[in-house]
C-alpha cells in the first residue's frame, strides 16, 4: 500500500469552552479524491484551515510525505504543495483567467527587463491556456475580467489556479453550494481532471449523492471527531446520513 | 443624450456673448479677479462692467476658484491666448504672477494690475490700488478719537508677506504711536479664517482685560473678533475699528459691535481700471498708479455704510 | 479558434484596455474640436497649446501617484499638502545652501548642486509622508479617507510651521529659469518631466509586477493575500509612490512659481481624484490606467481654458466640470452593469 501523501494523527483544536476537534485522523492518499462530509458543527471548516495552514491545531501530528510539517500560514501550506479553493473565490475579479492564474506567482520577462519586474504576458496567457486545456475548463473568453464569468466558470479558474499550484492536495470547500445542475457537473468533473492530472482533491461538501458520485473515499466527522471511512459502493445516502447523525469513534477505522 | 444639449446650451450661450462682445468696436478687455464668487470682486466686478458697457469696450471677466496663484494662472494664460487688448488683473500672487503676466504683456497685450500688486511692475501700464499704508493711518486716527486718546489697542491681521495687509498694519503702527496715551499691545494672526480670529481675541482679552480696542486689517479677521468678543461679553466695551465694508461688517457696524469701518470702493476699482483701459486703447500713458478712494464710516453712518457696502448688484 | 489562439493578445487588445475609458477620450477630441473651431487662432495656437500642457504637468505628476493609489482600492486627500510641505522643505534647504542674491527679484545664485539636493529631498520628504500614510492605511488599519484627511492637516501645519506661515519666496534662479520656464529640445522642460513620469509610472502600472499586484490588491484584498502578495508592503508602496510624486511636483511647483504655495494647491486632491475617476478608474479599486487618467487631467484644463477664451462667466466652467464627471461615474457604472449582464 502507498505511503499517504497527508496524514493528521489526534488533531485537537478547542475554541475557548468548545470543543471543536477531539483527535480527529485524517489521511490523503496519493491520486484520489476524499470527500469530507459531517452535519454543521462537525468540525470540518476546522480541519481543513489547519491542515491548509489557516489556523493551527492545539495538538496533534501532521505528517507530509511522512514527514511532521506545521503550517504557519497559508503561504507555507502552498509551498508544501496545499492549496485551498474556499467559498468565497480568493480571486480579483477585476482581472483576466490568465493574471489570476499566475497572481503572486507571475512570469517575468527574461534578462534585465524580467529583473526590472516586467511581466512575460505571452508566457502567462500561453501556459494558463494549455492548463485550461488539460482541465477541460472552456471559457467563453480569456481577456476579459473574472468577474464576467458565470460562478460555474469562476469556480473553475479558481480550482484551475489551485490545481496548477499545488502539487500534492487541492482542497475545496463546498465547490458547487451556489451553482446549478450544469455547472455543477462542470466543476465535479474539472475535480477528476485534476485528480487524474496527479493531483488529489479534498471535497467538501453537504450533498450527498453527489460525494458518492465522486468520491473515492468517504470521511465522516461528527462532534468534532473521526466516525467513518468508507468506499461509496459499501455505502447509501441513509448509511452516511446515519453516520453524520449518530455515528461514533468506535466505528472508525483509519 | 442630455449632456449634449447642455454643452450645446453652453457653447450657444457663449457664441451669443461673443457675438455681442464683437458688435462694439472700441476694443476688447480681460478682467481677472482674484477669486470667483467674493463679494468685494463681484462689485468690482459691477462696476467695471457698468462703465465698460458705457465707453463701448467688449469686456469678459473670469476668475479662479481659489484665491491663490495655481488656479489663476490657468486663467491669466487663457487670456494671453485669446489676445484681448487690455488685460485688468488682479494678481493673486506677487511673485508667482510674474511670469504668466510678463507674457501676456509680451504678446502685445496691456496689462493692469487693480486692488493686488506684483513683484516686478516693469511692464505693467498702471496699477489700480487704494493707499493702504493711509488706510492704516486712518484707522488708528479714528481709534484714537473713539477711544478718547487712552487705552490698549491690539491689531488682528494675516501673517506677513501680503503687501496690501502689511501696509495697514505699518500704516496704523506707525499713526497710532503718535498718541502717548494709547499702548500698542501687538499684532495677532489670523489666517482667513473666522474660527481662529475668535480665539485669537479671547486670549488676549484674559491677558488684558483692560483692552480698549482692536483694529482688524480685513473682513474676516474683523467677523472673527467680533465672535470672540461676544463670546466673552465684551461687546461695546472694546472698540472695533476694521478694514473692508463686508455686508457681515456693515450689519455688525449698524448693531454696534463695530464703531467705524475703513471702506474701500471696489465698484470705483472696477471703473477706473475700464477707464484706464480706454485710455490705454487710445494710445494714451498712464500715471503709475490710478488711486481710488477710501472712506471712514462711523457708528452712525447708516446709510453710508449701504452705500459703500460690497454687494453685487447687477448680478 | 483553438485555446491557445484566444489567449493570445493582439494589438487591437491591447488598444482596447488602454483606451478602456474611450468615450472620454472621444470628448476631448470633441472639446479640441468645438474650441478650436469656434476661436481657431486662440484656442489653437501654438501658445495656448503650451500653456495647456503647462498647467497639465503638475496635477498629472500627482493624479498618476493617485491613479495607483486608487487603483489599490486607497485614497490620497493628502498630496497637495504634502506637496506644499515638500516644497516648503526643498526651498528652505536650498536657500540654506544657497550664496548670495540673483539678479531677477527674489532670487537666489544657488547652483545645481544645490538644486539636486533640495529636489532630492523633496521627493525624499514625500516619500516619507507616503510611508507614513500607508503605514497607518495597511498596519494600524485605519481608513485611508481620515488618515490621508489627518496627514493633509499635518503636513500642511507642518509647512506652517517651518516656513512661519509665510511663502519662502527665494528660488535659486536657475530652477526657475530652466525648469520653470525653460525648454528641453523646444518643448517645456516641465511638460517634459511630466511626460517622463506619465511613461514611466503607465509602463509600471501595465507591465510589471508591481503594477498589477496594484491591480490584484485593489481587486480583492483578501484574495491576493491568499495568492501570496504581500498586500501590507504592496499598499505602503502604492502610498508612498504617491507621496513621491508630490515630491516630484513640488519641485516642479517651486521651479513653476518661484515661490512655495503655502495658500495654494488645497484643491489638488478633489481635482485629481476627478481626473482620475473620469479617466475610468473605479473608486473601488481593481480597475483604471494611466492614460485615462492623462485624458482625465486634461478635460478640465481645456474646458477652463476655452471658457475662459471664449468669454463664458467663471460660475459656468465650475458647473460644467461637475456635470462632467458626474457624467462619467453614470457612464461607468452603465458599463459595468452591461458587463455584469453580458
Amino acid at each position: 500500500m502507498p505511503e499517504p501523501i497527508l496524514q493528521a494523527t489526534g488533531i485537537t483544536r478547542t475554541f475557548g469552552h468548545v470543543q471543536a476537534l477531539r483527535g480527529v485522523d485524517f489521511k490523503v492518499m496519493p491520486g484520489e479524491i476524499v470527500a469530507l462530509i459531517g452535519d454543521n458543527g462537525a468540525g470540518k471548516s476546522t480541519l481543513v484551515k489547519i491542515l491548509s495552514g489557516a489556523d493551527r491545531a492545539d495538538g496533534g501530528e501532521i505528517r507530509i510525505d511522512g514527514t511532521p510539517a506545521r503550517f504557519g500560514s497559508p503561504a507555507e501550506a502552498q509551498a508544501a504543495g496545499i492549496a485551498t479553493v474556499y467559498q468565497d473565490l480568493a480571486l480579483a475579479p477585476d482581472l483576466p483567467p490568465a493574471e489570476n492564474l499566475f497572481l503572486g506567482r507571475e512570469r517575468l520577462k527574461p534578462g534585465l527587463l524580467g529583473r526590472l519586474g516586467m511581466l512575460d504576458r505571452q508566457a502567462m496567457r500561453a501556459e494558463s491556456a494549455k492548463v485550461f486545456e488539460t482541465l477541460g475548463v472552456n471559457l467563453k473568453s480569456h481577456r476579459v475580467p473574472v468577474d464576467t464569468l458565470s460562478g460555474g466558470q469562476r469556480q473553475s479558474v479558481a480550482i484551475a489556479r489551485a490545481a496548477m499550484w499545488a502539487e500534492k492536495i487541492v482542497f475545496l470547500d463546498e465547490p458547487t453550494a451556489a451553482l446549478g445542475v450544469v455547472q455543477t457537473a462542470r466543476v465535479l468533473e474539472l475535480a477528476k481532471r485534476v485528480r487524474d492530472s496527479g493531483t488529489s482533491v479534498v471535497l467538501i461538501s453537504h450533498n450527498m449523492p453527489q460525494v458518492l458520485e465522486v468520491a473515492d473515499r468517504i470521511h465522516v466527522l461528527r462532534l468534532g471527531e473521526s466516525v467513518a471511512n468508507l468506499r461509496p459502493a459499501e455505502t447509501t445516502v441513509d448509511g452516511l446520513v446515519r453516520e453524520m447523525t449518530s455515528g461514533t469513534r468506535e466505528g472508525f477505522t483509519p | 443624450m442630455k449632456f449634449r444639449t447642455m454643452t450645446a446650451a453652453v457653447l450657444a450661450s457663449a457664441a451669443s456673448f461673443a457675438a455681442t462682445a464683437q458688435a462694439q468696436e472700441a476694443g476688447t478687455v480681460s478682467l481677472v479677479l482674484g477669486v470667483s464668487g467674493s463679494p468685494f470682486y463681484q462689485a468690482l466686478q459691477c462696476g467695471a462692467m457698468a462703465r465698460a458697457e458705457e465707453l463701448g469696450l467688449a469686456l469678459t471677466v473670469s476668475a479662479g476658484d481659489q484665491f491663490a496663484a495655481d488656479s489663476q494662472i490657468p486663467v491669466v494664460n487663457a487670456v494671453t491666448a485669446a489676445g484681448p487688448d487690455v488685460a485688468a488683473i488682479v494678481p493673486t500672487d506677487m511673485q508667482a504672477l510674474v511670469q504668466p503676466m510678463r507674457e501676456l504683456a509680451n504678446r502685445g497685450t496691456k496689462v493692469i494690475t487693480v486692488d493686488q500688486t506684483i513683484a516686478d511692475n516693469s511692464f505693467v501700464e498702471t496699477e489700480v490700488l487704494t493707499d493702504n499704508e493711509k488706510g492704516g493711518e486712518m484707522a488708528a486716527e479714528v481709534m484714537a478719537e473713539i477711544l478718547g486718546g487712552t487705552g490698549k489697542v491690539l491689531i488682528i491681521t494675516q501673517p506677513p508677506g501680503s503687501l496690501a495687509q502689511d501696509a495697514r498694519t505699518a500704516g496704523f503702527e506707525a499713526k497710532i504711536a503718535e498718541h502717548e496715551g494709547i499702548e500698542y499691545i501687538g499684532a495677532q494672526y489670523q489666517s482667513d479664517d473666522p474660527q481662529k480670529a475668535a480665539e485669537i481675541v479671547t486670549s488676549p482679552l484674559s491677558a488684558h482685560p483692560d483692552l480698549a480696542g482692536i483694529f482688524s486689517t480685513n473682513d474676516q479677521g474683523a467677523i472673527g473678533a467680533i465672535t470672540g468678543l461676544r463670546q466673552a461679553g465684551a461687546i461695546g466695551r472694546v472698540k472695533m475699528v476694521a478694514y473692508d465694508a463686508a455686508s457681515a461688517e456693515v450689519a455688525a457696524l449698524k448693531n454696534g459691535a463695530i464703531q467705524a469701518l475703513i471702506a474701500q470702493n471696489p465698484k470705483q476699482e472696477g471703473e477706473a481700471a475700464m477707464e484706464a483701459a480706454l485710455a490705454l486703447i487710445n494710445g494714451e500713458t498712464l500715471e503709475k498708479t490710478t488711486m481710488t478712494e477710501l472712506v471712514v464710516i462711523r457708528e452712525d453712518e447708516a446709510e453710508k455704510a449701504d452705500r459703500y457696502e460690497y454687494i453685487a448688484d447687477c448680478m | 479558434m483553438t485555446q491557445t489562439d484566444a489567449f493570445r493578445e493582439t494589438g487591437e487588445d491591447r488598444l482596447l484596455r488602454l483606451l478602456a475609458s474611450g468615450w472620454i477620450f472621444l470628448l476631448l477630441v470633441g472639446l479640441i474640436a468645438i474650441f478650436s473651431l469656434l476661436r481657431p487662432a486662440q484656442f489653437g495656437s501654438g501658445y495656448n497649446i503650451q500653456q495647456l500642457a503647462i498647467n497639465a504637468a503638475i496635477i498629472l505628476v500627482l493624479a498618476v501617484g493617485q491613479t495607483y493609489v486608487i487603483i489599490s482600492n486607497g485614497i490620497d486627500l493628502s498630496i497637495g499638502s504634502v506637496l506644499v510641505f515638500c516644497s516648503v522643505v526643498s526651498a528652505e534647504i536650498m536657500l540654506a545652501l544657497s550664496g548670495a542674491a540673483g539678479t531677477t527679484f527674489g532670487t537666489t545664485s544657488a547652483g545645481w548642486g544645490v538644486i539636486l539636493l533640495g529636489s532630492l529631498a523633496a521627493v525624499a520628504t514625500g516619500i516619507a509622508w507616503g510611508l507614513l500614510n500607508g503605514f497607518l492605511v495597511a498596519v494600524a488599519k485605519i481608513p485611508a479617507l481620515i488618515v490621508t484627511l489627518g496627514t493633509l492637516g499635518m503636513a500642511l501645519g507642518g509647512a506652517q510651521i517651518l516656513s512661519g506661515g509665510t511663502d519662502v519666496r527665494a528660488m535659486p534662479e536657475l530652477l526657475v529659469t530652466h525648469v520653470g520656464s525653460g525648454r528641453i529640445f523646444g518643448i517645456p522642460a516641465l511638460v517634459m518631466i511630466a511626460v517622463l513620469v506619465v511613461l514611466v509610472a503607465g509602463l509600471v502600472l501595465h507591465f510589471t509586477r508591481f503594477g498589477l499586484h496594484t491591480y490584484a490588491v485593489g481587486s480583492n484584498m483578501e484574495g491576493a493575500r491568499r495568492s501570496g502578495i504581500d498586500v501590507t508592503r504592496q499598499t505602503m508602496a502604492v502610498y508612498a509612490l504617491s507621496g513621491g510624486m508630490a515630491g516630484i511636483a513640488a519641485v516642479m511647483s517651486n521651479a513653476r512659481f518661484a515661490t512655495t504655495t503655502i495658500n495654494g494647491h488645497a484643491m489638488d486632491n478633489l481635482t485629481t481624484i476627478s481626473a482620475v475617476v473620469l479617466g475610468g478608474t473605479s473608486l473601488f479599486g481593481g480597475v483604471g490606467s494611466v492614460f485615462g487618467t492623462v485624458v482625465g487631467v486634461f478635460i478640465p484644463i481645456i474646458l477652463l481654458n476655452g471658457f475662459v477664451i471664449l468669454g463664458i462667466p467663471p460660475f459656468w466652467q465650475t458647473v460644467a466640470m461637475g456635470a462632467v464627471l458626474i457624467l462619467a461615474v453614470w457612464i461607468d457604472q452603465l458599463k459595468r452593469r452591461l458587463r455584469k449582464r453580458g
